[in-house]
């Protein structure tokens, strides 16, 4: 056999693996060429930002095996660090221009809170969207794998860590507009593009956040860490005797898909037009969790290891079609 | 002469229940020891103690100057020690090419392990182990569809690709054929010297074959250490494998 047989024969199986993948980006891509209508461009927008939350909620859950309940937890934060950037460049009606957001005005703010200060920047905004949920199930991820919690009691903690932050959300009325979240927000802006949210250029940003989301994700569970990810879900202490640390890894993945459903969040935030404290609801939380069942559940009754991340993705951009085969990739 | 792995006083208790009552044993470098015992005798105890699995109530392990005894189990692992399971563990939902894959080692952070693993320097490598260990026809099925024979040899496989300078194995001829039992042999006798090796065997064959001195253990304790001869001479091994057929049958 020559020597670069099991090269060029790998990176065959690479191209057959990326094509279907990279067929629906071209499909979604192509949507708005085909669909005439705003008003329906918006609505398929805001399923392609959920996707990409079951993409992530598909990396951590499906691939890593880590059974999170709270992942519109870091949808959540995602839209709220837009929002807040967002917010911040309205012209508020009471005070003026770089006056307070009407919200703190009515529960009488005097002065803008510190952590509110940075989000006058944008990219501060669009980096803390990504690096906050990130840091937070690092810390979380910290806690719970350090301590090899595993199973049900991750599903409870990620999901009472979710509600515990939906309350303080709803709770300091005055610093996040409370019950009716962040509302009557000033339009994204970048590089002088401006996203309105029935606008076509908002759709490709949120195609190209989708194609963005499945090429890390892919990337990820074809690395080396990705293999030892999906070792840890097989079987996990054996994992240790081989020398990794298995918490480490945990933590990666969680965090990696957390970051990603910031992504998301910020993106709702732009669709919608608004944050508010269900975007990190536990009924949003469920509803993902039942998006992809059929895409993760897969991963648990093992066999293949397929990227599940893939099927979760299809589950939910296109039809939800149950998938019969068990998939040979 | 310093050894390489040592035990001090080791003890464990389960629920009060010493499964080892002060074992000590020394191993040299390069040396393939193995360790004996009739059933309950504490062996697979010994080496969880080493590999971290179980952490000692009292006593001490060290090697190559380390305390393992202190040390989480990837730590240990990272020290140079690999272990091979009893009930042979591999990831069962992995193809056989991504366990080896996973046990090459060589790089265990998690930012290290981000890029691709396309190398083709790897994928020799992993062909030259599976034909090893005769797994080439089975490369890309999952380690699920293994025989039971297989899978020992697999995770065999996987402990040759680790490449720990201390090798525990557990049983691991364990429900192989006679002909598989001699493959491994030989495959143990080539291990010898680049690596230490502890063994734990029932069968007295496979241990004369290999061994160069045999510990016996009996009620977490050492009871005898030296070559099959003197073992099998020794009046208190022969007390202890009484009614269970001698030690050749043990
Ligand atoms: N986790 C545990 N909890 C309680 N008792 C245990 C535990 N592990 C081992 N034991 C007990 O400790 C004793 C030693 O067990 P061990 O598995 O080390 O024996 P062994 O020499 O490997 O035996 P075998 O030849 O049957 O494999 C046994 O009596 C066993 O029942
Ligand atoms: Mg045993």
């Amino acid at each position: 056999m020559p020597s670069n047989a099991p090269n060029s024969s790998g990176l065959q199986r690479l191209i057959a693996q990326l094509a279907p993948l990279l067929i629906v980006c071209a499909v979604v891509f192509a949507l708005p060429v085909l669909l005439n209508n705003d008003f329906l461009l918006n609505k398929v927008a805001r399923y392609l930002v959920l996707g990409i939350l079951t993409i992530s909620l598909g990396l951590s859950w499906g691939f890593g095996g880590i059974l999170n309940l709270g992942q519109a937890m870091s949808f959540g934060l995602g839209s709220y660090a837009m929002a807040m950037a967002l917010k911040l460049k309205t012209v508020p009606v009471h005070t003026g221009a770089s006056g307070l957001p009407d919200f703190m005005v009515w529960n009488n703010v005097a002065h803008l809170p510190w952590f509110w200060e940075p989000f006058r920047s944008l990219s501060f905004a669009i980096a803390a969207g990504l690096i906050v949920p990130a840091l937070v199930a690092a810390a979380l991820g910290w806690f719970m794998f350090r301590g090899r919690v595993t199973g049900v009691y991750v599903s409870i903690i990620t999901l009472a860590t979710m509600v515990v932050i939906n309350l303080v959300i709803i709770d300091q009325q005055s610093y996040t507009g409370g019950f009716n979240g962040i509302t009557d927000l000033a339009q994204l802006e970048i590089f002088g593009v401006a996203f309105d949210a029935y606008g076509r250029a908002t759709y490709y940003l949120v195609a190209g956040c989708v194609l963005l989301s499945l090429l890390v994700a892919f990337a990820f569970t074809k690395s080396k860490a990705g293999l030892i990810v999906q070792a840890i879900r097989d079987h996990e202490s054996r994992v240790r005797y081989f020398g990794y640390d298995v918490a480490l890894y945990q933590i990666f993945v969680f965090a990696l898909s957390a970051a990603i459903a910031g992504l998301a969040g910020m993106l709702y935030t732009v669709v919608m037009e608004f944050a508010s404290p269900t975007f990190l609801g536990v009924q949003l939380s469920l509803s993902v969790w039942f998006g992809a069942p059929s895409a993760a559940g897969k991963a648990w009754s093992g066999r293949s290891s397929a990227p599940c991340w893939w099927r979760a993705c299809r589950a939910r951009c296109r039809n939800p079609r149950p998938s019969s085969k068990p998939g040979r990739w | 002469m310093s050894s390489h792995l040592d035990l001090r006083d080791v003890s464990v208790s389960f629920n009060g229940f010493k499964a080892l009552n002060a074992l000590n044993m020394s191993v040299r470098k390069g040396e393939l020891r193995c360790l004996i015992g009739p059933n309950g005798a504490g062996k697979t105890t010994a080496l969880d103690i080493i590999c971290g699995k179980v952490k000692p109530s009292s006593g001490t392990v060290s090697f190559d100057g380390t305390a393992l005894q202190d040390l989480e189990e990837y730590e240990i692992a990272r020290a140079g020690v690999g272990r091979k399971f009893q009930v042979p563990s591999v990831f069962r939902e992995l193809s056989v090419s991504d366990n080896l894959e996973v046990a090459r080692a060589r790089r265990t952070s998690v930012l290290g392990n981000l890029r691709w693993n396309t190398g083709n320097s790897g994928r020799e490598d992993i062909e030259r182990l599976a034909e090893l260990v005769g797994l080439t026809e089975q490369l890309d099925r999952p380690a699920a569809y293994l025989s039971h024979g297989q899978t020992q040899w697999l995770e065999i496989g996987m402990l040759v690709a680790q490449d720990a300078e201390l090798i525990l194995m557990d049983e691991p001829t364990a429900g192989m054929t006679a002909q598989e039992t001699r493959k491994t042999a030989e495959l143990f006798a080539r291990l010898k010297g680049k690596h230490t090796l502890i063994v734990v065997e029932h069968d007295m064959g496979f241990v004369k074959a290999i061994g160069d001195i045999i510990s016996v253990m009996h009620m977490g304790q050492m009871l005898a250490e030296g070559t099959a001869a003197e073992v099998e001479a020794h009046p208190e091994v022969r007390r202890a494998y009484l009614g269970s057929g001698g030690i050749s049958h043990a």
